[in-house]
This record gives structure tokens, C-alpha cells and sequence, in this order.
């Protein structure tokens, strides 16, 4: 237990391939401490007693998690032992949500991983990796298009002047225009087809704002008021919904949401799903809309 | 208040004095007959960050940062291991003591507009800290506070190019007050700070203009 309070109270949580190599073996000796691992269930079962360890006091230091190996040849995806990390492989991402959903990264301190083998970047399946792990788990995930040996590391592991040599996804989506790397562009005009939203029965959530139910009648009224071709997206956090409308879809018990921002001006609907960014459209008249939304009635189910 | 103002280059490393002091060509080496009378010395330490830090003055600023410090410059940022070609974004001071391109305009090779290769950064005063990017752009809508506004990938405004996309942004929040803004229809510049910019889907520049993987309609 000890070895993993220590390892926790690290800036950088080193994992080393296990299979036998005398590169790693090397650095393996110069990090301390590290981990060697030989692949998935030993990656968990690490995870695992980290998680017991945090939970019983031990104190966490801000980290990235270093994964450390050799790439494989042909598409230069790192491998710990003999699992390649590699996000097109179903195995790989179950077990990366999984961490995600237990919130494991930030109960343990960790804001980036690292996949630190030769060329990481360098091919579209190490690029989409790299992407892939960034969505799954909400931290930055870095990698390389350089060769990486063993003067980069030091006794705490990657040494921080070296890091200019890693590219972490949210450059990769800068920089490149492979399809697995780029989110959806932000495409214009984004007319509002109300029929092709999504549509899902309402349930618990935890959002602040009130929500509140449009019968077709007023649903008719609301879209009737907004500028349906000129839909866009608002980057950032810039506008808190006032309200959460749910509006009635074809479907029986399902409704389409849209939120209510800068005081009745723009509605937001959500095109690409929940979970993508919303699409706004600009209210021509938002004293009509307010007064329309404020006759409706409340929807909120209990948890 | 002061502002510096970097123009992005392409930079080829001809020569390397230090860890962090090289001598690089704004063309190609290779048009150039590799004439190294045309290489011009900068120390890639001379950055804002160090600015920041109090190492030196803001008006001893040669260059931007590297792109893993928060700037946008690509070679380097120190050897050995740096890269030896990509961009140098370069004050307008160093440009004049260099003689190299008086006035700044579009880097040889590229396109656009110069204020596309332009960063502006702030170290004290109302926008202390804060940089924006310079983007050819057009206001297409206004709904306040909102604008909706068209934004083209840096170098692609003035060939013709499709937009990059649309965004409805706070142009009071977003954009360099210092600079005048855009009248909508029109398309012009537009300098948006860089909490902004990560936020929306454009490309950095090419440069050097074949530099990137991302297919541009060139």
C-alpha cells in the first residue's frame, strides 16, 4: 500500500510495458517509482488498489498518467505488455469508459494521459487514438510524432523540458483534417428540421434551470417566432439556460428539448444529440416567447 | 498598455548557436541557393512568457512562444530535439531590426490577408494578459448580445474559400476591443481572443504553406 500512496503523491504516474526489453528495463531503473505492467487486467488491478489507496487518506497530488512502451510497427499504437492501445478496438474503450464512469482519472488526481512511445501521433490510427481517449475519458491525452529514449526521462519520469515533443488531441483537432480527428464542423446554416431532432422521454436531471412543458399548440406558437435558418453554435459556457422546454415529437411519452438563453432572445436546440453541442437560433420576438414560456407548465420529475 | 503584435512566418533553421539561439531563413533554403547571408539570428527564450516571468522586457520580445508554451511559433523550442522547420511568429520590432519585411504582410507563399497572420498580446493595462488572433471574418446577423458571425481558416479569406463555419459570438467579450470592429456585411478583420478560438473548429495557418495534413481548398 505504501508504494501506492507514493505513487499517488507523484506529478506523474508512470506505467512501463512489462515485456522484456532492455530499453525499458532501463527506464524502468531511472523512474522512481513506476509500474510495470503487462497489459489490461494488471492495468486494472493497478487502478484498482490506487482507488483503495486514495480512498483510505492517502494524499493526491495533481498528475498525468505516463503510459511508457514501444509503439507497434505499423501503426504506431503503444503497447503495455501485449495489449495495444489502440481506441478502434472495442476492449480498449469499454475499459477507458469504464474508468470514466467510476470517475477514476479524477478521484486520482490525474488531468492528462500520455502515450509515450516512439511516434504516437504519427499515424491516423495513433491520432484517432489519441482522440478517441480524450473524449472517452474528458482529459487531455497526449502523444508524439517524435522518437522518444530514455534521455527524456529523469527520476520523476518525462522530464517537463522535453515536453514540447508531445501533441495532445486538442492540437491534433487544430491541425489536422482526418475525419476520426475533427469534430463536426460547424456547418451554416443549421436549419431547424423539428422532425429530425432527437427525441427521448423525460426523466430525472440535475440542471438548476426549471423545466417545463409545451403542448402542440404552444409548441407551434414558440417555433413560429424563431429564425430557423439561422442557427449557429455559441462556443463556451457564455449563456446559463433560464428554462429547459420540452417540446411534443411524433413519437407518445417523447419530446424534444430546447433551452431558453439570454432572456427569451435564442433557443437551443440539440441536433446532434444531447451530449453535442447546441445549435442557437435567434428569437424575433423574446418578450412574445417569455410570455408564452412563463403560461406553461412545470415538468420536473423527481429523482 | 503594452501590446506587442507577432507575425507569423514560415522559418527554416539554418544554423544553431544554443540550446535556444538559432539563425533561420523566412523562404525556402532551397530558392534561396541556400545563401546564408539571408539567415536572421533569434534567441526562441526572448518570449512573452519570459516577459511574463520578469526575465525581460516586453519590449526585448523577439518571438512567440512554442506552441506547447501557449504560443504559436512551431520551430524549437530548443536542441537538440527541436523542430527545424514551421512558423516563427515574430514581433514587429524584430521584423524592423531584421529589415525582413517592412511592412509585415502575407509570409511569401502563403495567402490571405496579413491581419490573418497576425497575433496581438496584451501584458498589462484593461486586457492584461489577454492575446487575440487575428481571422478574416464577416458579421452576418446581429442579435444582442449576440453576432453571428462567419469566420474563414487563417490564410483562406481571400481566395474564395468556404468559411470555416458560423458561430453566434459576444463580440464585446470576444473580440480585441482595441481594434475597430466588424460592420456587418463587411467582411474585415476580426482579432478574437484565444479562450475563443479554442472553442471554435479553425486551422492554424500554413506555415510553410505546404506545411499540415489538413486538406485547405488551395
Amino acid at each position: 500500500m505504501d508504494c501506492h500512496r507514493e505513487l499517488l503523491s507523484r506529478p506523474h504516474l508512470t506505467v512501463i510495458s512489462g515485456e522484456p526489453d532492455l530499453e525499458l528495463a532501463r527506464l524502468a531503473a531511472l523512474v522512481r517509482p513506476s509500474v510495470r505492467l503487462d497489459g489490461r487486467a494488471e492495468l486494472e488491478l493497478l487502478f484498482g488498489r490506487l482507488l483503495m489507496a486514495s480512498d483510505a487518506g492517502a494524499p493526491i497530488a495533481p498528475k498525468t498518467l505516463d503510459f511508457v512502451g514501444h509503439a507497434t510497427a505499423a501503426t504506431s499504437q503503444l503497447r503495455l505488455g501485449d495489449w495495444v492501445l489502440d481506441a478502434a478496438n472495442s476492449t480498449v474503450k469499454a475499459f477507458f469508459r469504464e474508468l470514466a464512469e467510476h470517475d477514476a482519472l479524477a478521484r486520482l488526481g490525474i488531468h492528462a494521459v500520455r502515450l509515450l512511445a516512439c511516434k504516437t501521433a504519427e499515424t491516423g490510427q495513433g491520432r484517432s487514438t489519441i482522440c478517441a481517449l480524450a473524449d472517452i475519458l474528458g482529459v487531455e491525452v497526449h502523444g508524439t510524432s517524435h522518437l522518444l529514449y530514455d534521455a527524456h526521462y529523469g527520476e520523476d519520469g518525462f522530464r517537463d523540458e522535453w515536453e514540447f515533443l508531445l501533441v495532445c488531441a486538442s492540437d491534433l483537432r487544430r491541425t489536422t483534417s482526418e475525419p476520426c480527428v475533427v469534430p463536426a464542423a460547424a456547418h451554416w446554416p443549421r436549419t431547424l428540421d423539428v422532425d429530425a431532432l432527437p427525441a427521448a422521454p423525460l426523466g430525472p436531471r440535475a440542471t438548476p434551470w426549471p423545466r417545463r412543458i409545451a403542448p402542440a399548440a404552444a409548441a407551434r406558437q414558440l417555433l413560429a417566432l424563431i429564425q430557423r435558418d439561422a442557427g449557429a453554435q455559441l462556443p463556451g459556457l457564455l449563456a446559463t439556460p433560464s428554462c429547459e422546454l420540452a417540446l411534443p415529437s411524433a413519437v407518445p411519452g417523447a419530446y424534444h428539448v430546447a433551452q431558453v438563453l439570454l432572456d427569451g432572445s435564442f433557443l437551443r436546440f440539440f441536433p446532434d444529440g444531447a451530449a453535442a453541442p447546441g445549435v442557437l437560433y435567434p428569437v424575433d420576438d423574446a418578450h412574445l416567447l417569455r410570455r408564452i414560456v412563463d403560461e406553461l407548465p412545470g415538468a420536473d420529475v423527481s429523482r | 498598455m503594452t501590446k506587442v503584435t507577432f507575425h507569423g512566418l514560415a522559418a527554416w533553421v539554418g544554423a544553431i548557436q544554443s540550446p535556444t539561439i538559432c539563425d533561420w531563413w523566412n523562404r525556402d533554403p532551397a530558392q534561396l541557393n541556400w545563401d546564408r547571408g539571408l539567415l536572421h539570428t533569434v534567441d526562441l527564450a526572448m518570449t512573452p512568457s519570459a516577459a511574463t516571468a520578469g526575465r525581460i522586457k516586453a519590449t526585448e520580445i523577439q518571438i512567440d512562444d512554442h506552441t506547447t508554451d501557449g504560443g504559436r511559433t512551431t520551430i524549437g523550442p530548443r536542441w537538440p530535439g527541436g523542430s527545424m522547420i514551421g512558423a516563427a511568429w515574430v514581433t514587429e520590432g524584430y521584423l524592423a531590426a531584421t529589415g525582413m519585411m517592412c511592412p509585415p504582410g502575407v509570409p511569401d507563399g502563403g495567402s490571405g490577408h496579413a491581419y490573418e497572420y497576425e497575433t496581438v498580446q496584451y501584458f498589462d493595462g484593461e486586457q492584461g494578459n489577454r492575446r487575440f488572433y487575428g481571422f478574416h471574418a464577416s458579421v452576418l446577423q446581429e442579435q444582442a448580445p449576440l453576432s453571428l458571425v462567419q469566420i474563414w481558416n487563417p490564410g483562406a479569406g481571400a481566395r474564395g474559400a468556404p468559411p470555416a463555419g458560423a458561430w453566434w459570438l459576444d463580440l464585446k467579450a470576444a473580440a480585441d476591443p482595441n481594434t475597430p470592429p466588424l460592420v456587418a456585411g463587411t467582411p474585415g478583420p476580426l482579432f478574437l481572443d484565444v479562450a475563443t478560438v479554442k472553442l471554435i473548429t479553425t486551422f492554424e495557418p500554413k506555415l510553410p504553406p505546404y506545411h499540415g495534413a489538413f486538406a485547405l481548398p488551395l
